[in-house]
């Protein structure tokens, strides 16, 4: 907070715009807006962009309700099947039926080795970049000198004798971490495939259950690949805790980087299928039951843990996005099934209508991304939740509400605590994941790698359990249906980087609306009709910057870590505007052998 | 400017004209939809039960697995699992 305060009179500042624009997604669609004070180093302002118009809820209506979960399959080429996962619940919900527990199972088997792929990929493949001993080379070199003779308080777990040790692990291509989390993404892909047939738009996927074939060859072929990665994700926990401990060590007030208010949503995610039978009216109880507890955390209180009130409070807001209001548009649900009232601005009444026009960062919309937030009716506030990348949020909430317990997992009200059992190399051993002080850009790194433990740990359970039902005999993994007239349906669910909904309505046994809802809406959202600065902008303004290089080579890692901290999927290009008119151009094409740059 | 296939432009190996295929009238357009009204598809209500092998309590037989001499297969004492091949 002692940085925060250090600020200079606006008059005396000369502020330098800094823009890194696309960011992320290998087409390309956020880009990162600045205006970078250098003599107080300090963000002073940020705005979020996105140039890409999806319109999946424009070429949706009309279509069969049978199709939604292949076509929103491919809104994504990393996480898909999230959304083939998510596409399902609703639809069961509209359908009426329920998928049987050994098809459950397997979605749920499929979901962890989901997790565990891509959290690896993007912490140990592209995160880290950010952390490796060529980047802090060219970013921070006192830090890296610092790191080269601080010993690794966990080295007898991973191996690594010192700090610097781990940044070099690091190095893209070359480090031995970055090459084995390339090997260990094969692996939890495989498992995945066994499940749900394909990755990432899985073939075996359908309403009312799973096509997977359910044998104990299935599931003993996956649990081996799973004893596998339990040997990597040991090592993985403690490497992570060092190098994050390290940063707060060496660099006082490092935790403001990237810091905001605690406003975490979480949608939940592995249903249980003891309780789970998708009907609206039982949402609460279904929801409560899953096995990473939904729920909104609003400085550091657990809001509430009902599905229903975290779906009555989801609002679509305009203010900085290309869209025309749909304030005058039909309006598809009055009330829920359970006759609550349902608004207009609710995804179940959303009308896509697309205004493109000239980007105006200054006064006006700047983005393709809405604004979506969630209405807090006891304060009247529209919250601009973040999902801090995903697992920041998923444990957080699922350790204040106390619910999960298999054995493998305990969520404890303040931490969670996750068992894993022996494997080839490696003894059995015991993680604690305990609430951080804060929401910034470190602990929402450091919890992505406890959650690849939390998940292969859920995975453990779910293998056992779904074995024990091969073995009774009962092998039932889908259940037939009709497609009625009329309906409406809502799945909730977490995507690999966060919040995930499908909205979907009915009309004449087609689709009439349907809204996804990814995490990227909420984390990269532009300011909203409200003036409310969506979670990117909000972290990166006002913080604080590290990097020792001046505006001449600035590199811009603190601003880097942070947006890539909410995981906003696959970093490919970079090109950077400096704003007295010179322009550099830094396109980054990963090569074996060249140096870290971008 | 060459034939098409249809106005039978194409040759065989052996150097013969092909013959056109011949198809049916267009009844879609190619861009409708899959799905049909009145076609039944493999999520309507009753397949489960028409399903050879799957038993109307969830549990299976071989018969799902295979269809030449699937009694086999099944489990030696009907008290046991039965455990179907893939």
């Amino acid at each position: 907070m002692a940085i925060r305060s250090q600020k200079a009179p606006e008059d005396q500042r000369t502020l330098v715009d800094m823009s890194w624009d696309p960011i992320t997604r290998i087409i390309g669609n956020l880009g990162i807006y600045t205006k970078i004070d250098f003599s107080n180093k300090e963000v002073v302002e940020c705005k979020s962009t996105s140039s890409l118009f999806r319109g999946y809820s424009v070429f949706m209506r009309g279509k069969d309700p049978r199709d939604s979960h292949f076509i929103t399959s491919r809104i994504c080429g990393i996480c898909g099947d999230n959304h083939a996962t998510c596409s399902v619940y609703a639809q069961n919900m509209a359908y009426g039926i329920k998928t049987p527990p050994l098809g459950e199972m397997i979605v749920n088997l499929g979901e962890a080795a989901e997790y565990m792929f891509d959290h690896t990929i993007f912490q140990d493949n592209l995160v880290f970049v950010d952390f490796c001993e060529q980047m802090v080379k060219e970013t921070n070199p006192s830090l890296l000198r610092r790191a080269e003779t601080t010993e690794a308080p966990r080295g007898h777990i991973h191996g690594y004798r010192t700090i610097a040790d781990i940044m070099r692990a690091f190095n893209p291509f070359t480090g031995a971490a970055y090459r084995e989390a390339l090997q260990m993404s094969r692996l939890t892909r495989e498992m995945f495939c066994l499940m749900e047939g394909r990755h990432v738009h899985p073939s075996t996927l359908y309403p009312g259950g799973v096509g997977t074939v359910a044998t104990p060859q299935v599931f003993t072929d996956y649990l081996v690949r799973l004893l596998r990665a339990l040997d990597f994700i040991k090592k993985a926990v403690p490497m992570n805790d060092d190098i994050f401990d390290f940063f707060y060590e060496a660099m006082p007030g490092y935790e403001e980087v990237g810091r905001r208010r605690v406003m975490l949503g979480c949608w939940g995610a592995f249903q249980d299928p003891d309780v789970v039978d998708y009907d609206y009216r039982t949402m609460n109880d279904w929801g409560r039951s899953m096995f990473v507890t939904p729920g909104i955390v609003l400085d550091g209180q657990l809001l509430t843990t009902n599905l229903v009130d975290i779906n009555l409070g989801i609002r679509i807001l305009l203010g900085s996005s290309y869209y025309d209001d749909w304030e005058g548009e039909e309006t598809f649900v009055t009330h829920d099934p359970l006759g609550n009232p349902v608004d207009q601005r609710h995804p179940w009444n959303q009308t896509t209508l697309p205004r493109p026009q000239k980007r105006d960062l200054e006064n006006g919309n700047y983005s393709w991304v809405m604004s979506p937030r969630w209405y807090d009716s006891r304060s009247g506030d529209y919250l601009a939740l973040d999902t801090g990348g995903g697992p920041i949020a998923r444990l957080w909430t699922t350790a204040l509400a106390g619910l999960v317990d298999t054995g493998t997992v305990k969520a404890t009200g303040h931490s969670v605590q996750i068992n894993l059992p022996k494997s080839a190399a490696m003894p059995e051993m015991q993680f604690e994941w305990k609430i951080p002080q804060w929401s910034n850009t470190i602990e929402r790194d450091r919890a992505r790698v406890y959650f690849i433990a939390y998940a292969a740990a859920m995975a453990v359970h779910f293998v056992e359990q779904a074995l024990g039902e091969v073995r009774a005999g009962r092998t039932k993994v889908f259940t037939d249906f009709d497609v009625p007239e009329d309906g409406v349906g809502c799945g909730f669910h977490e995507a690999v980087r966060g919040v995930l909904s499908h909205h979907m309505v009915i009309r004449d046994g087609k689709i009439a609306n349907y809204h996804p809802y990814p995490p990227t809406p909420w984390n990269a959202s532009p300011r909203d009709i409200y003036g409310t600065p969506g979670p990117y902008e909000d972290a990166v303004q006002g913080m604080h910057i590290f990097e020792e290089n001046g505006p001449e080579n600035f590199k811009g890692i603190d601003i880097m870590r942070t947006v890539r901290s909410f995981d906003p999927c696959l970093p490919c290009g970079v090109h950077m505007y400096l704003g007295d008119g010179q322009v550099i151009r830094k396109v980054h094409s990963p090569t074996l052998g060249t140096s870290v740059s971008g | 400017m060459m034939k098409t296939k249809a106005e039978g432009g194409t040759k065989t190996r052996k150097g013969k004209a092909a013959e056109p295929i011949r198809t049916g009238r267009a009844m879609i357009r190619p861009d409708a939809t899959a799905h049909l009204k009145g076609v039944r598809e493999g999520n309507t209500k009753g397949h489960y039960a028409h399903q050879k092998g799957h038993l109307p309590d969830g549990r299976s037989t071989a018969a799902r697995s295979t269809g030449i001499n699937p009694r086999a297969h099944d489990a030696i004492d009907p008290r046991m699992p039965n455990l179907s091949p893939a």
